[in-house]
């Protein structure tokens, strides 16, 4: 019943998350694109990006680096796609999210594991001086590697929609009111692990800063943006000034490079 | 700019091969060697053109089959640099080859560090602030904005950074650390990471609550005089509170989750909100 959502789902999976491990890391595997493409694919464009940011707000914390390391296109392919079968009860949906970002990174380590035990016969390639098929095994790794998730993808979306449908079945009303709240607090979290990142305390104000700015001006994201970079190339330049002048070169010819160097 | 692709046609052709190379870096990336089978794919063209005997290419080959992990973004420079070095290495004999992998070591740590703060956080961080209340809004152009925002400092900063590490090589990262350059371009990008955050929170989190207190006939909205106070007080309290477990208590997202999802569900029970 569901083999439609099933094989659209792996279509992305493949385009954006096997597409940015592929060529370049385009960013293209994060909530807000994966999503958007899973509504386009299945006909339900409106669902797909409110669910890509809903979800961009709860994986915002969350990338390569750090300790909370989730794979969210995983779990946005599921929950955008368990969204656009089920048409209600988002928010149950969403809160299952970082659930099946921990699934996801099972497989992505299973998968790597697999590419690892290629690497005694890579070694031996290269001692031979083997380049056209050094070349080439790279990406029958690759093609021997990522079917993993996507056949983690087809079967999760396959099987799992009916779970789901009844699974939100037996949720008490109240629930489901608590819910709705949290919704709005989703956000909270991934701002928060954001937060912890890039927290400094020598330059911790401006978080509040913008929050002014957005919450009593009603500025919108870009002004806040471009008057952000202002102040931010301001305290850049200032800084770099001084350190000249530590340095002990002449005010003048360090002006005078660094503002050739930027107009070149 | 144009100074450093100003370079003879032959090096302009290997550094535009090894520039599209790069691109398929981390398809067969594994825990064992990193990025290094990428590495040695991508840098086959200069190994190829400099060293013209088999064991001198399967030398080359196997210098750069070791572990290395440096953020895709950034990492170019460190390639240019490594072409630079090995052309060096072909054409001399008494440079030592093993120092290419003690450059590439020792740049990784740092080069890493500031490409991940730039790339991984701050322009996705950026990126994300300015789409996301698109996406809201059901504004079809948002995925796409993103992703333009995402990818033009990472085309520039790979084609500009395998240039400039190939013709100006590590004087131009230690000029950069000297005169504080480094260190200015991070704290600029987290003063405007830091300020974008603070707007997304005023935009994206939402919590009001309902309780009133009543005074013989009159009802006050608890809500009111929170906004008397200070306008969002409740949800930036919410996010700092998230922020505070995060980095002292150190509690994982999952946890966090079902916390918020817990606090909710009391909230929706005694009617708080």
């Amino acid at each position: 019943m569901y083999l439609d959502y099933a094989i659209k789902a792996v279509i992305v999976a493949i385009i954006c998350y096997s597409g940015t491990y592929l060529w370049g890391r385009t960013m293209a595997d994060r909530p807000i694109v994966v999503a958007a493409f899973c509504g386009l694919l299945m006909g339900d464009l409106q669902t797909g990006l409110i669910c890509g940011a809903v979800l961009e707000a709860i994986f915002l914390g969350v990338s390569h680096i750090g300790g909370s390391n989730l794979n969210y296109c995983m779990a946005t392919l599921f929950t955008t796609t368990y969204c656009i079968i089920l048409q209600d009860n988002f928010e149950t949906v969403w809160a299952l999210a970082t659930a099946i970002g921990t699934l996801g990174i099972l497989v992505e380590t299973g998968y790597r594991f697999i590419s690892a035990l290629f690497t005694g016969y890579m070694d031996r390639l290269v001692a031979q001086n083997k380049q056209k098929q050094f070349c080439r095994m790279r990406f029958v790794i690759f093609f021997l590697t990522h079917p993993i998730y996507w056949a983690v993808v087809f079967f999760g979306v396959l099987l799992g929609a009916e779970a789901m449908e009844l699974l939100l079945a037996s949720i008490p009303a109240f629930v489901q009111s608590g819910l709705n709240i949290s919704k709005g607090l989703f956000g909270a979290i991934g701002l928060a692990l954001v937060l912890n990142q890039i927290w400094d305390t020598k330059i911790c104000y401006f978080f509040f800063f913008g929050f002014v700015l957005a919450k009593y001006m009603g500025l919108p994201v870009m002004a806040v943006l471009v008057i952000a970079v202002c102040l931010a190339l301001t305290i850049a330049f200032r800084d770099i000034q001084i350190n000249k002048l530590v340095l002990g070169t002449s005010g003048a010819g360090a002006s005078n490079s660094e503002e050739a160097f930027f107009n070149e | 700019m144009s100074k450093i692709t100003n370079i003879p046609k032959e090096d302009k052709k290997m550094l535009h091969k090894i520039f599209w190379r790069f691109f398929t870096m981390q398809c067969d990336m594994n825990y064992v060697k990193g990025g290094a089978q990428g590495w040695t794919y991508s840098l086959l063209p200069a190994i190829d053109r400099y060293y013209d005997k088999p064991e001198d290419q399967v030398a080359a080959m196997q210098r750069h089959m070791c572990f290395i992990n440096i953020t895709q973004e950034v990492a170019p420079f460190t390639v240019g640099l490594v072409t630079a070095m090995e052309k060096e290495n072909s054409q001399r004999d008494d440079f030592e080859p093993a120092s290419i992998n003690a450059m590439k070591m020792s740049l990784m740590g740092p080069m890493a560090g500031v490409g991940d703060a730039l790339f991984l956080n701050i322009i996705r961080i950026v990126a994300a602030g300015v789409t996301i209340p698109m996406a809201e809004l059901g504004n079809p152009l948002a995925p796409i904005l993103f992703l333009i925002i995402c990818n033009i400092p990472n085309l520039i900063c790979r084609y500009y950074g395998l240039f400039l590490g190939y013709t100006l090589g590590t004087s131009f990262l230690e000029k950069m650390y000297r005169e504080g350059t480094m260190e200015a371009v991070l704290k600029a990008a987290s003063i405007i990471g830091l300020t974008v955050i603070g707007c997304t929170v005023a935009t994206s989190v939402n919590f009001s609550t309902s309780l009133a207190i009543n005074f013989g006939e009159n009802a006050y909205a608890l809500q009111t005089v929170f906004d008397s106070i200070f306008q969002g007080i409740l949800p930036l309290s919410i996010t700092l509170g998230c922020f505070y477990l995060a980095r002292v208590k150190k509690v994982g997202i999952n946890m966090l989750l079902v916390g918020i999802i817990l606090f909710s569900i009391l909230c929706a029970v005694l009617h708080i909100a």
